[in-house]
């Protein structure tokens, strides 16, 4: 009984959805879909296609779920990612393949090594920012920084160069970078 | 270094939440719920449902020819007295034998030949039976009363063997029995003692409930009526869907063929079951036998779902240990042919089984996962079969049984070739023999 209390616990959450517990289904979905829809938006700027994605991805989870094998705190949460992002790169493969070399304009004319300080930027801008960057950019970054690939599996996984995928990913972090030194500038203005 | 800022940038983003598309929930509920559904309301659910008539029909076909000749034998017995015994069997044997094999030539085609050469050779055997009567009785108690006492066996025995022996004795004791078995029971019968054994052991049929293949050792524990059966059969299905590919088969992956990602597809294959049984059978009298016994069952299912570089490719094995029960019923035999109808039910345990999952992302098998699977449901399911038996020895033949089966929804997640094909057909083979 007092083991549905834990909620927040993804080893109990997961040790219930093995028992067989529906209710932990729901529960599973409820702790995580707010992160899984942010990880979504950040690759997929179409809110329908952002939604199949998720749909698709989530049925994913709960079918293969027994299949998954529990490696300590925060495994289930990137599985989870994984299987979303597999769907996520799946779809823009398949459906946006010709975008992603579409996409060469607006390098950024920085210095590589411009670090920002992003302590004080909130996520939903960062999350914004990406949202607005070309597919190609915006893929590859996610994928190096966060799913954290290699150019080298990146480029297998999109079909394009090795050296391709690491010119995109230099260009979408410029970018970044600039449009980070562009808000603190315009919030230093506003501040005046 | 440079990667610092990125890193910190992850940090940042780890928290980070959005709201849920609306109603996707929702979706993902109706998804889940939409799979059985979906799965009836396929078109071959009406060959599903054709199929299950016609096993069921075949089922209550036996149960009402049983009861038929149950009546039939009460009635004949009661009014019969002892004094009549002598004269009539084979009188009435040639008869009925002579309309059977009638009967038997219309209905059994493949077997016509045999039956007229049979009815030939056995009349003037049948005639001379009243010499013999003695082994006659004592042939016609063992179908239908198995003494148990081992005197009683060794009788037998010399009587197939041919040789009058002294067993008049049985005569007076077993009279009901006999007059039973030549005026109900003994259609085709001939009674002729050397062959009545033969056909007996020809009369124990396969114990196979289910459509699927297996092999069958059939060992009878029971004085004379003792026999074993070694069969092993490999399941015919004519039904295409057996061994193809389908996108519906498998409630859980089945959701994501549903789902919106075109790009996914499940493939389940089904691979034939292997079986293999250990079967006794009891004879209640010489055209009707009841047999139950152990079969093992072996499954396996290949199961592939997702896109080209992103999949899960699942090999599911499971092991079923089921109890049989299954009434046979001869319609005709002889020296070397014998056909048969039996008709049963079998419930079957999974005692084990495994499921192993590579789970595949980006081209490369990133982790493998093994699942044992344990399902405490009891796989129930009713079958019927036709036997033919050809004799190549006097205690060894080998037999052909096509049937059909059904096994009901067992109410468990696994999926099986007995969900995908409740109804089937199926065609064994086998071989058989007794022991004395």
């Amino acid at each position: 009984m007092f083991k549905h209390a834990a909620v927040n616990s993804e080893e109990e959450l997961y040790k219930r959805i093995k028992a067989n517990d529906k209710s932990a289904i729901k529960e599973l979905y409820t702790a995580y879909i707010g992160f899984l829809s942010a990880v979504c938006y950040r690759y997929i700027t179409d809110k329908d296609d952002a939604k199949d994605i998720l749909q698709n991805s989530i049925l994913k989870i709960i079918t293969k779920i027994n299949t998954f094998e529990y490696r300590g705190d925060g495994s289930l949460k990137a599985w989870m990612t994984k299987i979303l992002v597999n769907e996520i790169l799946d779809f823009i493969k398949h459906k946006e393949k010709s975008n992603i070399f579409s996409c060469d304009t607006d390098i950024p004319d920085m210095e590589d090594e411009y670090a920002p300080q992003t302590e004080d930027i909130p996520p939903a801008l960062i999350q914004e920012i990406l949202r607005q960057m070309p597919l190609g950019y915006r893929t590859v970054f996610n994928m190096y920084v966060f799913e954290q690939k290699s150019h080298k599996q990146i480029a297998q996984v999109l079909g394009i160069k090795e050296s391709s995928s690491a010119s995109q990913y230099l260009r979408a972090k410029r970018l970044l970078a600039k449009r980070i030194k562009e808000y603190k500038e315009k919030r230093k203005e506003e501040n005046k | 270094m440079k990667q610092d800022w990125t890193n910190q940038l992850r940090d940042k983003m780890a928290g980070y939440e959005e709201p849920a598309p609306e109603g996707l929930w929702d979706e993902i509920e109706k998804s889940l719920d939409s799979i059985p559904k979906n799965k009836k309301s396929h078109k071959t659910a009406l060959i599903t449902v054709l199929k299950y008539s016609s096993a069921t029909m075949a089922a209550v076909a036996l149960c009402l020819i049983g009861f038929f000749f149950i009546n039939k034998r009460n009635y004949d017995h009661s009014y019969r007295t002892s004094s009549n015994m002598i004269s009539e069997p084979a009188n009435k044997n040639i008869a009925i034998s002579k309309n059977s094999n009638i009967s038997v030539y219309n209905n059994i085609l493949a077997s016509a030949k045999y039956v007229n050469i049979k009815k030939n050779t056995s009349n003037p055997n049948t005639y001379s039976a009243e010499k013999d009567f003695s082994r006659n009785i004592l042939n016609n108690e063992v179908y239908t009363e198995l003494p148990t006492k081992k005197e009683e066996k060794t009788d037998t025995i010399k009587s197939i063997s041919g040789k009058d022996n002294t067993t008049n004795k049985k005569e007076y004791n077993y009279p009901k029995h006999y007059y039973n078995n030549t005026a109900l029971a003994g259609n085709l019968h001939h009674v002729e003692n050397k062959w009545d054994f033969n056909l007996y052991v020809s009369n124990i049929p396969s114990q196979e409930i289910n459509n699927n293949s297996y092999s069958s050792l059939l060992m009878a524990a029971r004085n004379n009526n003792s026999s074993m059966d070694i069969c092993y059969g490999l399941m015919n299905d004519p039904i295409p869907g057996n061994k193809y590919n389908y996108e519906t088969s498998d409630p859980l992956l089945n959701v994501q063929s549903n789902s919106l990602s075109k790009e996914n597809k499940t493939k389940i294959k089904h691979k034939q079951p292997v079986r293999f049984g250990i079967t006794a059978k009891y004879s209640l009298d010489s055209r009707w036998a009841i047999e139950t016994g152990v079969t093992y069952t072996y499954l396996t299912s290949d199961i592939y779902s997702g896109a080209d570089a992103n999949n899960y490719q699942s090999k599911q094995k499971l092991h079923y240990i089921g109890i049989p029960i299954n009434a046979i019923y001869t319609i005709w035999n002889n020296k070397i042919i014998s056909v048969y109808i039996s008709g049963g039910g079998m419930g079957e345990y999974c005692i084990d089984g495994k499921l192993t999952t590579d789970y595949t992302i980006d081209n490369i098998v990133e982790s493998s996962a093994d699942e044992n699977i344990k399902d405490n449901h009891i796989q129930w399911s009713i079958n019927s079969s036709i036997g033919f038996q050809y004799n190549f020895l006097p205690h060894c033949g080998i037999y052909i049984e096509p049937g059909a089966s059904h096994h009901f929804k067992d109410g468990s997640d696994i999926q099986t070739i007995y969900k995908e094909h409740p109804t089937d057909f199926s065609l064994k083979f086998g071989i058989r023999f007794s022991i004395k």
